[in-house]
């Protein structure tokens, strides 16, 4: 049983495929990683599946809607959620007003019986940002705002999270507690798509990886497969590196 | 067929002369990020300079020509590059927009003091006369030496765009500022050479302007809103384009001018040609533009932020708003009275910026025009002072809003801000000034031909008779609007404003719908100016168009932004400021001064993009406010000199004085006598959660504690900040 699928999606900018033919398939309860060098589309992908990027060709399926043509905002009420690899914070607002934002612009506002404090206290206790919740978001270092993101992003209760490079920024302990918090995710039936170049946290955490280069799905299986995969040591370290 | 000819051919001229503007807009736009709403204002001092050279002093043409083109206009330009716009570097595209419309107003107000505008300049063409034989036409040479400068223009900036080093290093710093400051560019010189080459371009197309429409620094300066036009056509990038554009403008403005002589109705109702065919081009030209895309502002340059009033806070500042009104009222002169009771339907107009351009970042510059849909209405609901026709006020304008706002909503910063200053100008020289007309047997007479009459309400057996009465009327509504505003800034609507502005991908993707967040603050912000037009409308009790100019519009924005487009305290000095007669009273002789002062004020936004009022003022109350013993002496204080002025122990200059020095040394003092009692509060709070050292700097100083407990957490041997360190 699949979340999230995507088919066939392609984008064209001018003269470059930045994506062709992308298949992938997301689901509930598990880690998908999704590894490739940079510029191989991961970002565009996740643009195309939150809908800030229209695709020039295939699908994105949710929940076996097909949701492809669907503003992005709509496609969140949905339960799509994501962070940005360039933050885009509300820098102007505190860390707790972003979180409180966060909660009032998702779906399931009105229907919440949790009071918006409560419910903001909790999350940012539970991603560690209890002691900046006053300070401006613009004035954390990058590691903090992703956490921040990431709060942002589960206030929304999503049924998906798309993650951008959510450790990058961040020490050794932070990144621990932050595959913890992802097995802890998915173990409560959600489903998460990891972009990530910490290849130790992507092999930790991942049920399934997909491997991406200049636009096109090269490979997927579980860590293992990935790691002896031929053609992903090719990309990654030249032609001609054996497992 | 001959007339077509000649209508051609000074199409061709105006096309040359707006083509030259607008590439020189293009080219300062391109190299430096910010769009130059003074350029017209540039032209039109290029274009007195000239004439004082040339006709006051009477140098010969060419050496005058030469000194204004390539002489001063490219010094100034230069000289505003190093002075003001370096500075603005990371701060929003609101501010960069009201630095060139300080600018703007600075120079119009200079050019006002210095060239009496009640005095005739005439500008003869050069060559006057003189004319070849095309096509059977004569040709003036004015007009040839238009077309080749234009080409001239055009040619050259093609080459020094893509042919030379120093186009490609243009084009670069465009992209990345810093990454070209890498690659060995140096950006500032750069800039610094764009806005020389763009002043030098608008003196130009200024001198050659002149001649066909009078030597008058507003309309001089206004001649830009055609020129905007073809640089949108161009789309702010594509020199071509822009020059395919200003044909187009150029073209269409004569054929339409000299066509519709021939069509009384349509000189009528079209309210001179001149305005409609440009405002028409530019709104057909933001129309045809891509949508811009969802996207955030990279977060790490903006320096701007909006922190939350409290609901004690908001109710405090209406109060005092109030009962500070009802104090002034009485010790106010009457002849004083008729101005000073503007003072909130200002601010009102003023207040409605701050959700739509503080928080939702969406740059408006027809709020003043809101305000006079405001004004229509309640000439003709307001009959006998019908107070539901505020109400009709609120709701009109707020429809209007929508009604601007759908068209914007592909828009963002500087091409939102060219919408809505169209929709103003098409407002103030078009709609309110069509004449009464009859259509299916209603007539329609909307600004009561040009002079509108504004009852003023009657609120339950209320009738508020005198100036003074308004004032007070007026303080209400104010406090209304400025608690409706603190409340939205303190509901989550208010906090997914803010957002909005910050990120509007992120906003997105959390679910939230962008284009009716920013329909409803439209519709929010042009419902409150509406109000704002209707209370103002009352103090004036008989208007015509001027109030509603759209310049005047400008100045409230500026000043607006100069305060701090997030505070409610900066609404309160721009209506104070605009309608007080303080300035225009200590010197007559120069009213000019007041526009040139909050110009230069305007100017020094690029270090202070949150407003003085935040900056200057509310940090040294902040203290303050927390201490009711405080604010308690400080009422007691002023309400005893208020009562020694009314009992006649004070005169009028004594009592302001003494009421002012209050207000601007409680604050010091109160510092000075709290500071001993803050410091040790400060220090019992200190003490740093182990596990928090990553928030060193953040949620506590960086101090030697800090520092002690950093060295702890590595096992390093203890060392101390001092000043010895940096030596």
């Amino acid at each position: 049983m699949t979340l999230l699928e995507v088919r066939e999606v392609a984008v064209r900018f001018g003269g470059l495929m930045a994506l062709q033919g992308v298949s992938l398939d997301v689901a509930p309860g598990a880690v998908t990683g999704l590894i490739g060098p940079n510029g191989a589309g991961k970002t565009t992908l996740f643009n195309t599946i939150t809908g800030l990027q229209p695709p020039s060709a295939g699908q994105v399926r949710f929940e076996g809607i097909d949701v492809s043509s669907m503003a992005p905002h709509k496609r969140a009420r949905l339960g799509i959620a994501r962070t940005f690899q360039r933050l885009e914070l509300f820098a102007s607002l505190t860390v707790r007003e972003n979180i409180e934002c966060a909660l009032s612009m998702s779906a399931k506002y009105r229907t919440r019986t949790e009071p918006p404090r409560d419910a903001t206290r909790r999350l940012m206790a539970r991603v560690g940002l209890t002691d900046v919740a006053e300070v401006l978001a613009g004035s954390l270092p990058t590691g903090h705002g992703r956490v921040v993101e990431l709060a942002r992003a589960l206030a929304t209760e999503p049924k998906v999270i798309l993650l951008d490079e959510p450790a990058s920024g961040q020490d050794d302990a932070e990144t621990e507690h932050f595959a913890e918090l992802l097995h802890e995710l998915a173990n409560d039936g959600m489903a998460v798509l990891l972009v990530e170049h910490d290849m130790d946290l992507v092999m930790a955490v991942c049920d399934q990886i997909y491997v991406l280069d200049f636009g096109r799905i090269l490979a997927n299986g579980t860590g293992d497969e990935i790691r002896t995969n031929q053609a992903v040591l090719d990309a990654y370290l030249g032609s001609g590196f054996a497992a | 067929m001959q007339q077509f000819i000649i209508y051609t051919f000074s199409g061709l001229t105006t096309a040359s002369i707006y083509a030259i503007a607008a590439m020189g807009l293009v080219l300062t736009y391109t190299a430096t990020g910010v769009f130059n709403f003074s350029h017209g204002a540039m032209g039109m001092i290029a274009a007195f300079g000239y004439w004082q050279m040339r006709f006051g002093w009477n140098w010969p043409a060419p050496v005058a020509f030469v000194a204004v083109v390539f002489v001063v206009a490219p010094l100034f330009g230069a000289a505003l590059e190093i002075g003001i716009m370096r500075r603005l570097e990371g701060t929003s595209p609101t501010t960069k927009l009201v630095v060139t419309i300080s600018i703007l107003l600075s120079l119009l107000g200079l050019g006002a003091w210095v060239w009496d505008p009640q005095v005739s300049r005439p500008l003869r063409r050069f060559f006057e006369g003189d004319k070849v034989k095309v096509l059977g036409t004569g040709l003036p040479y004015h007009q040839l030496i238009a077309l080749g400068f234009a080409v001239v223009v055009a040619v050259g900036l093609r080459v020094l765009l893509y042919r030379s080093r120093i186009g490609v290093a243009m084009r670069a710093c465009v992209d990345d500022r810093s990454l070209a400051a890498l690659n060995g560019v140096r950006p500032n010189r750069i800039s610094m050479l764009s806005w020389a080459i763009g002043a030098s371009l608008a003196a130009l197309s200024g001198i050659l302007v002149s001649p066909t429409i009078s030597l008058n620094g507003v309309a001089l300066t206004l001649l830009i809103v055609n020129t905007y036009a073809a640089a949108i056509i161009g789309r702010l990038r594509n020199l071509p384009m822009t020059f395919v554009g200003a044909l187009i403008l150029g073209l269409a403005n004569d054929y339409s001018r000299g066509y519709a002589d021939r069509l009384p109705i349509a000189v009528k109702f079209l309210g001179g040609p001149l305005v409609s065919t440009s405002i028409i081009v530019l709104f057909f030209a933001l129309l045809w533009l891509p949508q811009s895309r969802l996207r955030g502002i990279s977060m790490a340059r903006i320096r701007e932020s909006s922190p939350r009033p409290s609901r004690g806070g908001a109710l405090g500042f209406a109060g005092a708003v109030i009962a500070g009104t009802i104090m002034v009222s009485l010790v106010i002169p009457k002849t004083n009275m008729i101005s000073v009771s503007r003072t909130w339907g200002i601010g009102i107009i003023a207040l409605s910026m701050i959700p739509l351009i503080g928080y939702a970042g969406q740059i408006s510059l027809c709020q003043l025009s809101f305000a006079g849909i405001g004004m229509v209405v309640m000439h003709h609901m307001g009959a006998g002072g019908n107070p539901v026709a505020l109400l009709w006020a609120i709701g009109i304008s707020a429809v209007v809003g929508l009604i601007v706002a759908l068209p914007s909503l592909r828009l963002s910063g500087i091409y939102l801000a060219l919408s809505t200053a169209a929709f103003a100008v098409l407002m103030d020289r078009w709609i309110f000034q069509i004449p009464k007309f009859t259509l299916f047997g209603h007539t329609f007479d909307m600004f009561n031909s040009g002079n509108l009459e504004i009852k003023t309400t009657r609120f339950f057996g209320l009738h508020l008779k005198s100036y003074r009465d308004m004032f007070i009327f007026g303080s209400f509504a104010f406090a209304l609007a400025a608690l409706c505003v603190a409340a939205v800034r303190r509901s989550a609507y208010g906090q997914r404003l803010i957002a909005l502005k910050d990120s509007e991908a992120a906003c997105a993707t959390l679910g939230m719908n962008p284009k009716l967040a920013k329909l409803s603050v439209f519709a929010l912000s042009a419902g409150i100016a509406g109000f704002g037009g209707a209370i103002y409308g009352q103090s004036l009790r008989s208007t015509g168009i001027d109030p509603l100019d759209f310049l005047i519009g400008l100045s409230i924005v500026m000043v607006m932004v100069i305060g701090g487009l997030n505070s409610l305290g900066a609404a309160l000095f721009a209506g104070i400021f605009l309608a007080s007669p303080i300035l225009g009273n200590l010197f007559p002789h120069l009213t000019q001064l007041q526009t040139v002062l909050v110009g230069l004020a305007g100017i020094g936004l690029g270090k202070n993009p949150n407003g003085f009022i935040r900056r200057d003022i509310r940090s040294k109350w902040d203290v303050m406010l927390g201490h009711p013993s405080a604010m308690m002496a400080i009422v007691v204080v002023e309400v005893a000199v208020w009562l020694a002025r009314i009992n006649g122990h004070l005169s009028r200059w004594h009592y302001a004085i003494v009421a002012l020095l209050v207000l601007a040394l409680a604050p010091v003092i109160c510092a000075a006598v709290l500071k001993d009692r803050t410091a040790a509060k400060a220090t019992i709070t200190a003490p740093l959660p182990s596990s928090s050292v990553d928030w060193i700097g953040l949620t506590h100083p960086f101090d030697d504690q800090a520092v002690a407990s950093l060295d702890r957490s590595l096992g390093l041997d203890h060392f101390t900040i001092s000043p010895s360190v940096g030596q």
